[in-house]
């Protein structure tokens, strides 16, 4: 029984594994962090509360101040403090990847495991699908996308929301999702191809279970460790999507993003102006990098084969 | 097979083909037998010879894709198992007919508990609330010889042994109280001592609750103690079946004559 023991092994271990690492629980800190600082923006937002870093359109100094002890990050062209731009630009950032992963999975997943379960002409029409999809570059397809939802706006009144514009963050969120979802529904349709033939599928045909009932209650909760771990890469991907549409004049609009903020920053890096550029780029870095580290971590701690072999790794290591 | 009556499921003519790049491959030939109520009947034969392609058939468990079904009926309580719908068949499977397979430590979902995953057969089945249903669940897990079965439900796949997994799978498969277990070589991914275990347990369900069994296997010895009747396979034909002792003291195929004598040889070891 050797193989019950090893799984024994990667199942009892999962919680533990993942908090045993000091840079582990680094990342997730930064993470949170800029979760809490976005969804702070909100509140403030929201209840016209209206706190000092929020008002990042507010003049606090002269122009092309460089970092000091009053702006530490300095200031711009019109004397409006970057620190207060980074951290706006840290709410639209991470909406847009939030909302554009959330998207891509709610098309992904379904239309992948339908086109993994059944064969035939529905495995067809998701794969031409996906190809196609991939054949169009995605920033045509997004100047599309805004280009419709310009002036469409979401009637939420129902819910007491009021009318929704849909161009600005939530253009740039639709545009990112629709267009961004073909990777993972690739993985899916793979994964449910494999995990079908697996004896727990037929068990569970043999029990009476119809063919939804396998897809969606047996296979799918075994495909969630892949999902997670996809949603991690898709967040720094559309991360980086938002600062590179917003740079190219696609994106936001009349609000700073980390892509507006590069973008303006550029014409004035050769003024010796370094401090916006940067703050931009080491906001988004350590997002990206903190998101990527912590996506490993939940790759080995999800994936039983890779700790297997990281095990065998140590072992060897040790035995020499 | 005088008393047509407690003739519980029947076989006739029964054929299945795979596709396979070389043209259809005919695993089960113009195969027909009879199970009766409350008996074990034995089907013996090596690897390959399409043992587990029939078992598959009776319950139309075949992947469209990979085989069908070519001819012949299946008659379960006077039922046609082949002629009525997959909605209606889905109530066949686990409640009238439930299968326990090779493999017990693959047959589990991994993701959920063994008690949830008997559970979800019986809500599955019966009209019963989710609570209900694991309480029945952890009842079950006890008349299977488990212990502590109310912790043992709320643990997973992987903490149980192989013996355990396969008692939890007769658990799931007679949870629903069915008339006939098809039991796929339960055994041979077991221990000896496990495997005498496993079929102690089938022998004591079948007489508890009067339920036939479809006992799958290739070893004779376990067939020659506990089976009621013996079915012989060989490439996907019945060669000869009937009553256990007199196959076994008489045979009359010579393929069965030389399994007989190559279990023999092995028990003498």
């Amino acid at each position: 029984m050797k193989k019950v023991t090893d799984n024994n092994f990667i199942n009892g271990q999962q919680p533990q594994l993942l908090l045993k690492r000091p840079l582990t629980i680094l990342c997730l800190a930064i993470i949170s962090s800029y979760f809490l600082l976005a969804a702070f923006v909100y509140v403030a937002e929201l209840t016209r509360w209206n706190p000092r870093f929020t008002q990042w359109d507010k003049k606090v100094g002269a122009e092309y101040e460089s970092p000091n002890g009053k702006n530490i990050l300095g200031t711009d062209y019109l004397g409006r403090s970057v620190l207060r731009k980074t951290i706006y630009g840290a709410k639209v950032s991470l909406t847009v990847a939030l909302f554009a992963s959330f998207i891509g999975i709610i098309i992904a997943v379904p239309l992948g495991a339908l086109a993994g379960f059944y064969h035939g002409i529905v495995d067809d029409i998701v794969v031409w699908l996906c190809t196609t999809l991939t054949s169009i570059p995605y920033i045509l397809l997004i100047l599309a996308f805004a280009l419709v939802l310009k002036d469409k706006s979401l009637d939420l009144t129902w819910l007491g929301l009021g009318q929704i514009p849909l161009a600005g963050i939530p253009a740039v969120c639709i545009a990112l999702g629709f267009t961004g979802w073909v990777g993972i529904c690739r993985l899916v349709r793979a994964e449910v191809i494999k995990q079908k033939q697996l004896d727990y599928a037929r068990t569970a045909r043999s029990f009476g279970c119809s063919n939804f009932r396998i897809l969606f209650r047996h296979i799918l909760p075994n495909l969630y460790h892949i999902l997670i771990v996809s949603f991690s890469i898709r967040f720094v991907y559309y991360i980086h999507a938002e600062v590179i549409l917003s740079f190219l004049g696609l994106g936001v609009k009349n609000a700073p993003s980390w892509g507006t903020m590069i973008d303006l920053a550029r014409q004035d890096l050769t003024k010796g102006c370094w401090w916006e550029m940067t703050s931009a780029t080491v906001a988004l870095f350590v997002i990206s990098l903190a998101i990527n580290i912590f996506g490993d971590t939940l790759r080995d701690t999800l994936n039983p084969k890779f700790i297997r072999l990281q095990r065998i790794k140590y072992k060897v290591t040790y035995e020499r | 097979m005088s008393d047509k009556d407690s003739i519980l499921l029947s076989v006739k003519n029964l054929s299945t083909a795979y596709f396979t790049k070389q043209g259809p491959l005919q695993a089960v030939r113009d195969v027909s037998f009879d199970i009766r109520e409350g008996a074990i009947f034995a089907l013996v034969g090596t690897s390959g010879c399409g043992k587990t392609a029939l078992a598959l058939s009776i319950l139309r468990l075949i992947p469209g894709h990979q085989g069908r079904i070519t001819g012949g009926n299946i008659f379960f309580n006077g039922q046609d198992l082949l002629s009525i719908r997959e909605k209606q068949m889905r109530k066949v499977r686990g409640a009238e007919i439930a299968f326990v397979f090779q493999q017990p430590a693959a047959a589990f979902n991994p993701v959920f508990t063994i008690g949830n995953q008997i559970a979800e057969t019986v809500t599955l089945h019966q009209k019963k609330t989710r609570k209900k249903a694991f309480s029945d669940a952890v009842d079950m897990l006890r008349k299977v010889g488990i212990d502590e079965p109310e912790k043992k439900a709320r643990q997973y796949p992987h903490q149980f042994s192989g013996g355990m997994l396969q008692r939890a799978m007769i658990a799931m498969a007679v949870c629903c109280r069915p008339k006939l277990i098809i039991a796929d070589e339960p055994t041979s991914s077991l221990d000896v001592t496990t495997e005498m275990g496993i079929l102690d347990l089938l022998c004591q369900l079948r007489k508890e609750d009067n339920i036939s069994i479809l006992l799958i296997t290739h070893n004779l010895n376990i067939v020659a103690n506990r089976a009621d009747y013996v079915a012989v396979m060989q490439n996907g034909r019945i060669l000869e079946q009937g009553d256990t002792k007199k196959i076994i003291q008489n045979p009359s195929h010579p393929y069965t004559k030389s399994l007989i004598a190559n279990a023999s040889k092995n028990s003498l070891r």
